[in-house]
């Protein structure tokens, strides 16, 4: 199976399309208006993983009243699409549902001992830093929603706890029932518990009449309806109109047509990365047609991929845990074909490897918005083959604003000067 | 009127604290003076409010703050009111116990703030008061002041009330399991006059508020008053999580 495809957490991914093997996959990532306003980490998450014979994703939604959900959610979504992703499709439903609960319980212990080395700031105010021990005492907890379909065996493995929402629809539409689901918002996994309030849901059957299934965090409360039938742009829509509520939450969608083809048009070019010298970083020439790309990499101890929008300079900077890592770029657009992935680059990072569960999950930092934020004349320059400083890159973290006295003073200090100016040109030039 | 409004940046939830710092509150419960253990449960329910308004290290302004400490005077502690984000950054003040109980001037203070603030939070969940006394009122009878907040509201539900009640005489039997105790579930239950006044001072729990206390562990009867005998530490705890118990998104 290839890399487990993870959305970035800190940004919000709007509808993309992509095509794996014969399968349509949409998906949209949006946080919640607060998280947005704030800068904050979305606590939904979504992995998925796929090629020619199978499809594995999971949707996550991380309990916020838990201490740091958006790890519990991330942490738990990369092991369900890892674990399923290679799983011998499951004979009947208590055998699979069995095999979960050892997953789960398995899984609880690794992430417990994260979760308790999870650093709070010292400089945080008291209140906030009681509040943060509290929740990291009671661990960090998430709903799930996961599946695997078995395109060889025409058949679909799901599974779930919460109220995350798998819905399932035949060629006309129409949606089919599922009698048996019980979407339960007690029922959780957390870090310190391991499955909470009973046993995960799950579902085996065969995918003979259903022609697409959507899956979909609770944010789309009400509106849910909507998914019955969207494209992206609709999507789109109705993820703004839903963030403009008062109660907006993250919102997370992935939906799967199954015998699916994009138009018949030849795929992306594939892109030719080059080592930026002296820098853990790649860059390459635009593709034609190409919407984002998406970088591939591979080390001894694990295999990820990081996204990287087209509209931004066409660059990666790696940032992860210290070791050789194996880089391949592909060129994906919602309505073509993706590219092949490109030859192979290597790149070393020499970053110490943290403990921080977050970097080790998701150990690539390099948000759009950084490299958004670059001068036009810095991003020309790397286009030409001039090396970017990696400071320049670096600019994950906004500066700190300026104390008010000191804007307050250099306001002060530029209205005098002003005043002087203008005094003087009274004097001396009329 | 179900009181089902989330709490919610946009849409906070109002609680206004009326505590009694009379001089009667330097009086020791258990190991410690009333107003110290008042004082301790007040943080307990802001850290709680903060733990509920937190995602990852971001506190959302789902609650808006108002606490009026009051003896002869009413003091208004905050300066206003504060969002829970702003409280965080100020922490938790401290009371000094003086003076005497002028209960009614606290709640005419109260319905002084909800008058003003009622028509710009109509959307809001219905705000709630919650009153802490370790005694009777001295001066006039609040009783009358009350009823009027009672009728106050929002679109989500009238303003909620909920009487604290620090004295070991207020019920004829004690409570022996705070997590197994039902509520005062009728007059009978009571053991004097001013505890049956509290108990028509004091607003039905709704039952969203009833089912987040579940989540705390607490076993409330539905359409129990929310009057709270605090005869011991735990008691005051529970009392306290009532007024946190809003619903948020």
């Amino acid at each position: 199976m290839p890399h487990i495809v993870t959305l970035n957490q800190e940004t919000d991914t709007p509808a993309r399309r992509e095509y794996i093997g014969s399968v349509a996959l949409t998906y949209l990532y949006d946080r919640s208006r607060d998280s947005q306003q704030a800068g904050g980490r979305g606590q939904d998450f979504i992995a998925f993983c796929g090629n020619e014979r199978r499809l594995a994703f999971a949707i996550c939604d991380g309990v916020s009243q838990s201490f740091h959900g958006d790890l519990a959610a991330r942490f738990l979504g990369e092991k369900l699409v890892g674990w399923l992703a290679e799983l011998p499709f499951p004979d009947d439903a208590e055998t699979f549902r069995a095999a979960l609960s050892a997953q789960l319980a398995a899984w609880q212990l690794e992430a417990e001992a994260l979760i308790a080395a999870q650093p709070i700031r010292p400089d945080l105010p008291p209140l906030l830093r009681d509040a943060l021990m509290r929740k990291r005492e009671n661990g960090s907890e998430s709903m799930f929603l996961a599946a695997l379909i078995d395109h060889t065996a025409g058949a679909l493995a799901a599974c779930w706890m919460g109220d995350l929402r798998l819905r399932l629809f035949d060629d006309k539409g129409e949606e089919l029932p599922l009698p048996e689901a019980r979407w339960e918002t007690r029922q959780r996994w957390s870090s310190r518990f391991g499955a909470k309030n009973g046993a995960p849901q799950v579902l085996l059957m065969a995918l003979h009449g259903v022609a697409r299934l959507t899956a979909h965090s609770d944010g789309f409360g009400s509106r849910s309806d909507m998914l019955k039938r969207f494209t992206l742009e609709s999507l789109d829509a109705l993820a703004d109109e839903l963030l403009s509520l008062p109660t907006s939450d993250d919102l997370s969608l992935l939906d799967v047509v199954l015998n699916s083809a994009p138009e018949p048009r030849a795929p992306l070019e594939t892109p030719l990365p080059q080592h930026v010298q002296g820098e853990p970083a790649l860059r390459w020439q635009p593709v034609a047609g190409a919407e984002w790309y998406r970088v591939w990499l591979e080390s001894e101890r694990r295999s990820f991929t990081v996204d990287v929008l087209a509209s931004e300079s066409p660059t990666f900077l790696l940032k992860a845990p210290e070791g050789v890592y194996t880089c391949r770029v592909q060129a994906l657009s919602n309505h073509r074909a993706p590219s092949a992935l490109s030859a192979a680059v290597q790149l070393e990072s020499a970053l110490l490897p943290e403990p921080d569960i977050a970097r080790r999950a998701e150990p690539m930092h390099t948000k759009p918005a950084a490299l958004e934020m670059l001068a036009p004349a810095q991003a020309s320059a790397s286009a030409v083959g001039q090396p970017r400083a990696v400071s320049q890159l670096k600019k994950e973290t906004p500066a700190a604003a300026e104390p008010f006295a000191w804007r307050l003073v250099t306001a002060i200090a530029a209205a005098i000067s002003a005043g002087v100016a203008i005094v003087w040109y009274f004097v001396h030039m009329r | 009127m179900p009181y089902t409004a989330v709490a919610t940046s946009t849409t906070p939830v109002l609680i206004i604290y009326l505590l009694d710092i009379s001089g009667s509150m330097g009086q020791m419960l258990g190991d410690k003076r009333r107003i110290e253990i008042v004082s301790d449960a007040l943080q307990e329910i802001a850290t709680e409010m903060v733990a509920r308004s937190t995602k990852g290290e971001l506190v959302a302004p789902r609650y808006r703050l108002a606490i009026y400490a009051y003896e002869s005077q009413v003091h208004d502690v905050l300066g206003g009111i504060r969002t829970i984000d702003q409280f965080v950054r100020d922490g938790i003040p401290e009371f000094s116990p003086r003076g005497g109980t002028n209960t009614a001037a606290a709640f005419l203070a109260a319905e002084n703030l909800l008058a003003q603030e009622l028509p710009y939070i109509q959307a809001h969940p219905a705000p709630l008061i919650c009153h802490m006394t370790d005694g009777e009122y001295q001066g006039d009878d609040p009783t009358p002041i009350v009823q009027r907040i009672m009728q106050m509201g929002t679109q989500d539900g009238n303003v909620l009330v909920e009487n604290i009640f620090i004295s070991d005489k207020i019920l004829k039997q004690p409570i022996e399991d705070v997590y197994s105790w039902q509520g005062v579930l009728s007059e009978a239950d009571l053991a004097n006059d001013y505890a049956r006044t509290l108990l028509r001072m004091s607003s039905p729990i709704p039952e969203s508020y009833r089912l987040e206390m579940q989540e705390f562990g607490y076993n409330l009867q539905a359409g129990a008053p929310m009057l709270f005998p605090a005869q011991t530490r735990e008691l005051i705890r529970m009392a306290f999580t009532m007024s946190g118990a809003t619903p948020v998104a």
